[in-house]
């Protein structure tokens, strides 16, 4: 019997900052296999164990990238990582976003501070397999503009998406919009028959966002959540990350919004 | 079908300790406990059920799952996994169908190979009960007095002996060498039936067919919760745990460990920020129940409930998960 609890060893190739409290590592894994929305399990050994979204796209195949906020015990001493160091990985896990389902459709994404890195994993998957898709908008809000990440790749999302970014407050430097992501809905007008909405953020964010798009007429069918959890083992043993009879950890975390509409615990 | 007199039955274990570590129930300052029995210890067969529920055996309360150094070179599973053959005898049939339970969650998706390996490395005997504990309810669940599966071996109480039930190969060839069985006759098995029938008509029986948790009965009960968690660390089917790391900068060496952990404990779902997705007593309680009458059949067709009864013996403010189903039936 194989032993799903141990973590492969990998090298961190580099390490990229990408907000005042977001790192990226560069993992030395090669010819990841994971789909778009899939996370892994990051060890630090002797502090923890996390799960962390994988922020790269599939397409490329000298790395995986894992974007992780610093928040916690465990987070805390992966910012103090080096170009170097060992980690252990063990994933990619759960289902992730439905690549094939929304093919030949446009797609709007909705993302949340931290909440891009799943996004970014899609997106950039979508820059590389351009002919797949249809229309492609992103949406893209943070606190202030020192905390949006992944801002290196904003040109050129730029050049071949619509790419619409918002800050919750003013800041020095920033002459973007300010306000809540939901308004950039405004900024959009979906083709609602043929576009998936992607959203991933903090739970008050989501369910912002939820509402406004079902103001839009958004069926619910269209529109897919990614969660986060307190997940513990990513496996589906530990019972840390149920929201219902659903798992987040191997049932998610991306979910159709139809298939966990009702349960008491989506938001908190 | 076989039988073994009553004063054969520790003989019995001592043959078995030969080929393998036999677990058993002992009596310690007045309680039942299920122990890896050793020299002097003292078997009882006088027991309604086991204080602590046999699962500790196959998912110890802390187990060590990983063991490596500071720098992350060495990383090793330091428990042999190849774990020694056990017995585990006189286990009771609510407590067989919570093994079931727990294995459907241990072989679901991705296998636990810690679990499993206990698991499959153990052979058990089940005790039939002919009389229930104050606080039983299989019954509702139809997970005893009687056993029909799940275990190798059902033993039932006939007064002076144990008629003995082979419900796998397996168990037929652990006793097939013992001179202590011999032959049950129809008047035996007639016996134990009677016996059994008469314990389970003495106990409550529930329509789970309608059930759908009542909110209200909860939040009352949520409300009188003192966040002990011994309900959950003394259920036979909780088997929810965390997963903490611990390094001895001294030697540079470090292990992962699992603990039982307890979705009761308000910060089993918190995250980050102080986000928790779950509210309150009356979420946590919520989420505890549904997950037993609700989650569990409707993922594993199963429920996550055997009606052992432990969890009321033991809450400190006196809820009864049987209430709560009664009243989730009642409506």
């Amino acid at each position: 019997m194989s032993n799903p609890y141990i973590p492969k060893k990998v090298e961190i190739l580099g390490v990229l900052d990408e907000s005042r409290d977001v790192k990226t590592l560069r993992l030395d894994v090669r010819n990841s296999k994971h789909e778009p929305g899939q996370f892994m399990e990051l060890s630090v050994f002797g502090y923890g164990e996390i799960p962390v979204s994988i922020s790269s796209s599939p397409t490329l195949r000298d790395y995986i990238d894992l974007s992780v906020k610093n928040v916690g015990s465990v987070t805390s001493v992966v910012h103090e990582a080096e170009p170097g160091d060992i980690v252990g990985v063990r994933g990619p896990y759960g289902r992730g976003f439905p690549v094939k389902d929304v093919g030949g459709c446009d797609l709007l994404f909705i993302g949340g501070g931290i909440g891009l890195a799943p996004l970014r994993s899609f997106i950039d998957y979508i820059r590389d397999e351009r002919e797949g898709f249809g229309d492609v908008s992103i949406l893209y809000g943070a606190r202030t503009a020192d905390d949006m990440v992944f801002k290196q790749e904003f040109d050129d999302w730029r050049s071949m998406f619509d790419l619409h970014l918002i800050a919750d407050m003013e800041s020095s430097g920033w002459y973007g919009r300010v306000g809540f992501v939901n308004e950039l809905l405004s900024d959009v007008s979906p083709d609602i028959k043929n576009t998936y909405a992607i959203v991933c953020g903090p739970s008050i964010m989501m369910k912002s966002v939820l509402k406004s798009l079902k103001d839009m007429q958004f069926p619910d069918e269209q529109i897919m959540l990614s969660f986060e959890r307190r997940m513990k083992c990513g496996i589906g043993k530990c019972g840390h990350c149920n929201i219902g009879d659903r798992y987040v950890c191997i049932d998610g975390p991306v979910f159709r919004y139809d298939k966990v509409k009702g349960y008491r615990e989506i938001w908190g | 079908m076989k039988k073994i007199r009553r004063d054969d039955v520790v003989k019995l274990i001592n043959e078995l300790r030969k080929n393998y570590e036999v677990i058993a129930p002992v009596k310690l300052d007045g309680v039942v406990y299920f122990k890896s029995i050793g020299e002097g210890d003292v078997i009882t067969l006088d027991y309604v059920n086991s204080a602590v529920s046999p699962k500790e055996f196959f998912l110890p309360q802390r187990e060590r799952i990983l063991e490596f150094t500071e720098s992350g070179e060495k990383v090793t599973v330091r428990e042999d996994l190849k774990s020694k053959k056990r017995v585990f005898f006189g286990i009771r049939p609510c407590d067989v169908n919570a093994l079931l339970v727990l294995d459907s969650v241990a072989r679901e998706e991705f296998e636990d190979p810690y679990y499993l390996d206990r698991r499959d490395n153990t052979l058990l005997i089940s005790l039939e009960c002919i009389e229930p504990g104050d606080d039983c309810f299989c019954t509702v669940f139809n997970t005893g007095p009687s056993l029909d599966e799940g275990a190798d071996l059902v033993l039932t109480d006939l007064g002076d002996s144990y008629l003995v039930n082979s419900l796998t190969d397996e168990g037929r060839m652990l006793v097939s060498e013992s001179e202590l069985l011999k032959d049950a006759s129809k008047t035996d098995e007639q016996k134990a039936d009677k016996k059994i029938a008469e314990c389970a008509d003495s106990m409550e029986k529930l329509d789970l067919g309608n059930f759908s948790v009542d909110e209200e009965s909860i939040k009352e009960r949520a409300n009188r919760c003192l966040y002990c968690y011994s309900c959950t660390f003394i259920c036979p089917t909780c088997y929810c745990f965390d997963v903490v790391d611990r390094m001895d900068h001294y030697s540079g060496r470090g292990d992962r460990m699992r603990f039982w952990d307890s979705c009761m404990n308000p910060s089993f779902t918190e995250m980050a920020g102080n986000f928790n997705p779950r509210d309150g007593k009356a979420g946590r309680f919520m989420n505890r129940i549904k997950h037993k009458l609700e989650y569990m059949p409707s993922r594993h067709k199963v429920y996550g409930c055997v009606g052992c009864g432990r969890c009321i013996s033991n809450c400190p403010a006196g809820i009864s998960i049987l209430d709560i189903i009664r009243c989730g039936v009642s409506k």
